[in-house]
């Protein structure tokens, strides 16, 4: 299921919040809708984490995570980090990196098996990546663009990539990933996918702005609805090309 | 090596079976060119390879050559963007070599190609005959820069460039080919028919400043603009050459169209005069090239010679190419035996393989150094090292594996194992003064590291202070910290006879303790405002020295301000935080 919702009017959910199969990190706002859409949709399944990095809000470019574990940044201060570690379910795995490229939200893309990370990230934090989030750690651009958390969003089932993505491209993240992936976009034509969105193996959070089918792409490659993915490529490819003609 | 023109009888029947390269048949060549094909499930787009299972790609994403070339990809894209408005090749030419072959040419298809030919194309190609004659052309002559073409298709526009000649297939039976020389003021050009030059002009302007060299237009691209006279002839005049120059060649057009190969050398700077007015009336931009032989001042002559050259094929035989080959490897190997017969008196010789007779030839010169009548002192050192000198080869290699084992000990920073090193060697006094590389001691290694226990346990075993490394600094020197240091002046305190401690430059431990670093004193003296140290908390360290407030985490002395926070006080920032942040 792909749930519409916005932070102080903001689309870019993505921006503001962290969600991963095993728990959701929320920015704190000066009300509580945003929170309160988390709560109600995962509250019985996973525990979400009302936090801060650094006294900043945008904690979902900060962070970076999955099921096994979540990194934040240097300047992350000593309370933030307790408290996140005391809010996560055991066996999540809390680590500060030293990282010359400190938004880890813009730099690292992945889900509980696989991670792209940006081409100039030291290799020591590669290794923590590798370490911490028990991934396989690949180099990797996508649509040319350095920033892979930014402009992709992917989970075990699926993922959505840059609009800009060429064919091939698309065939050697696929294969690099180990799951099919599409090129679109969120938040009425809105390229920053990253920013865009937050999505797990079950639920999705998009700006309020999406489009109808966008949302249909999102749940169908996430498998969100039960829906196959080939559906985008097969019968409702049809249906988007005739409305586009028309 | 000897050189003919292209289209000199020389050549007949030599440039028909040429074999390419590394001595690949043509045939082959062809088969290796095949591209990538992408429709294999693993593949890596940015170093072209297929990859065959999951574990094969894993591998490869991880692997260094994947790496460097992802980044220089990368920079290469940053890169053409900055660059793209100054080149003068057009880009949409590049690709079109390559769109015939493959189906699905994308931009980013491009890449793979491009980047393999990125930087300067090879000048110059070399081709094989039956005879083993190695015969080389300009690449220039036949492609150009941007161009990416195959050994094979070179070669055969090569000898299409001789038919052309010898045979005069080209339209009309004329080949046309242009050289365009501009440098300091003067421009020659010339075109050739066949070989035998057709048109040809020389302009020349007084431009360049006299003695001081470059053009007034350089100078005045620097900024301020010089007003005098002859500032402004220049000026006027290289204007005018310009105009000329364009002139010239709109003039020329209609014959420059039919060129095969145009030849163009000009200022970097002043590149646009010749290329502006050719690009309007040339509409194959890649018969425009650049010169690629050095030239002289543009006249006449000098376009004839360029021509002349360019348009040469060079020959090696063999001989002369395994003659090249050989030069070098004889002189190698004299230069080798000449190190080798020079006598090593300078290196350790226990540490360093030596054969007998250098040894013999050490002992010798300092036997001839006894016999000088200044009664040359022979230092600890050499003596140290003749004694050991005297020692065989097999206990060389002995003494040096004990020497590993105390060194690594050393560079472990623990004593106990320094200890246990020790104890596990025989006679570890023996070797604990000897130097290793650049005259070092293991007592130099201990104080470069700053470990004050390994240097107390040294100097307790006879480790000699005395001794300096290749920069003539005895061990204590090398210390950058004052708690090792104080090991030194301490064992001093201890044991003031052992040694020869002001040649150790080892300080008495009782100035010490007195005036702790003279310079951080007087710092604070001069300020005045400088808030004076509290000497109300006096208390004494393990050394007996007088400590004025304890930092309250390391318990050091505090010199200068003491770093606070609430009654705590420190005497660095890292004291602090420690003490700060344990109980988080």
């Amino acid at each position: 299921m792909a749930l519409r919702t916005n932070f102080e009017n903001s689309n870019e959910v993505g921006v503001f919040a962290k969600l991963t199969n095993k728990y959701a990190l929320v920015g704190i706002g000066a009300n509580e809708n945003f929170y309160s859409v988390f709560e109600s949709e995962l509250t019985d399944v996973i525990p979400v984490v009302h936090t801060s990095i650094a006294g900043c809000r945008i904690i979902g470019r900060l962070t970076a995570g999955n099921k096994n574990g979540v990194l934040c940044p240097q300047n992350t201060t000593d309370q933030e980090l307790q408290h996140i570690r005391n809010s996560l379910p055991d066996g999540v795995r809390v680590m500060r990196i030293e990282e010359r490229l400190s938004a880890l939200g813009n730099v690292i893309a992945c889900n509980d098996y696989v991670a792209l990370v940006h081409p100039d990230i030291d290799r020591e934090t590669e290794e923590i990546i590798a370490d911490t989030l028990n991934v396989e750690v690949f180099r990797q651009t996508v649509a040319d663009q350095v920033l892979v958390g930014t402009y992709c969003q992917f989970t075990n089932k699926g993922g959505l990539v840059h609009p800009k993505t060429t064919p091939e491209d698309q065939d050697e993240l696929a294969s690099l990933l180990q799951v099919p992936l599409v090129a679109g976009t969120v938040n009425r034509g809105s390229d920053v996918i990253g920013g865009g969105m937050v999505v797990n193996d079950w639920v999705s959070f998009v700006g309020q702005d999406t489009t109808a089918t966008e949302i249909s792409v999102i749940e169908s490659i996430f498998r969100l609805n039960d829906q196959q993915p080939d559906k985008v490529t097969g019968d409702m490819r049809h249906a988007l090309i005739d409305s586009m003609v028309a | 090596m000897s050189s003919y023109p292209v289209w000199d009888d020389f050549w007949k029947g030599k440039l028909e079976n040429l074999v390419i390269g590394k001595e690949i048949p043509d045939g082959e060549k062809e088969v290796s060119q095949v591209s990538i094909p992408t429709e294999s499930e693993f593949f890596c787009r940015t170093c072209s390879v297929q990859l065959l299972t999951r574990e094969e790609q894993v591998t490869h994403y991880k692997s260094p050559e994947h790496r460097s070339l992802l980044k220089s990809k990368l920079r290469a894209k940053t890169g053409d963007a900055e660059n793209e408005s100054g080149s003068e090749s057009d880009t949409s030419e590049e690709g079109s070599d390559w769109s015939g072959d493959d189906e699905t040419a994308t931009s980013a298809n491009l890449d793979g190609p491009e980047l393999r030919f990125r930087g300067r194309a090879q000048q110059e190609m070399y081709f094989f005959n039956e005879s083993k004659e190695r015969i080389t052309a300009y690449r220039g002559l036949v492609a150009h820069r941007s161009e990416c073409l195959s050994e094979l298709e070179i070669l055969k526009r090569l000898v299409m460039t001789r038919r052309a000649f010898t045979e005069k297939i080209a339209p009309e039976g004329k080949r046309h080919d242009a050289i365009l020389l501009f440098s300091a003021g003067a421009f020659a050009g010339c075109i050739f028919e066949n070989g035998k030059p057709l048109l040809h002009k020389c302009i020349k302007k007084y431009v360049i400043r006299a003695k001081r060299g470059s053009a007034q237009s350089t100078r005045d691209n620097q900024g301020n603009k010089p007003k005098s006279m002859g500032a402004q002839l220049r000026r006027e005049n290289e204007k005018e050459l310009c105009r000329k120059i364009e002139e010239q060649i709109t003039e020329w057009g209609a014959t420059l169209s039919k060129c095969a190969t145009i030849f163009c050398r000009a200022p970097k700077h002043q590149k646009s005069v010749i290329l502006q007015p050719l690009h309007r009336v040339v509409e194959n931009k890649t018969i425009i090239r650049p010169l690629m032989v050095p030239m002289h001042k543009p006249r006449f002559e000098e376009t004839q010679r360029v021509f002349q050259k360019i348009f040469s094929l060079r020959i090696h035989s063999e001989a002369q190419i395994e003659e090249f080959r050989q030069r070098r490897s004889p002189r190698k190997n004299t230069e080798i035996l000449e190190a080798k017969a020079k006598p090593k008196i300078i290196a350790n010789p226990h540490l360093d393989k030596t054969s007998d007779d250098e040894v013999e030839k050490a002992e010798k010169s300092v036997e001839a150094l006894k016999i000088t009548p200044k009664k040359f002192k022979i230092s600890k050192t050499q003596k140290a090292r003749l004694d050991s000198s005297e020692s065989s080869e097999a206990l060389d290699k002995e003494i040096r594996a004990r020497l590993d084992l105390l060194f690594t000990g050393v560079r472990s920073g623990d004593v106990q194992k320094l200890a246990f090193y020790f104890a596990e060697i025989n006679s570890p006094q023996e070797i604990i003064n000897l130097q290793m590389k650049n005259d070092m001691t293991l007592l130099h290694f201990a104080a470069q590291q700053n470990s004050s226990p390994i240097i107390e346990y040294l100097l307790l075993n006879g480790s000699d202070p005395t001794l300096k490394n290749a920069d003539k600094l005895p061990a204590c020197r090398l210390c950058t910290v004052r708690e090792a240091r104080a090991s030194f002046w301490n064992f001093r305190g201890s044991n003031p006879d052992k040694w020869d401690w002001d040649k150790a430059e080892v300080p008495d431990p009782a100035s010490v303790s007195a005036n702790p670093s003279k310079r951080k004193r007087q710092k604070p003296k001069k300020k005045k405002k400088a808030p004076v140290v509290e000497e109300k908390t006096v208390s004494l360290d393990k050394k007996g020295g007088l400590v004025f407030v304890p930092c309250s985490e390391c318990g050091g002395e505090i010199n200068g301000t003491p770093f606070k926070y609430s009654d705590f006080q420190f005497c660095n920032t890292s004291c602090l935080r420690a003490h700060r942040f344990a109980r988080l």
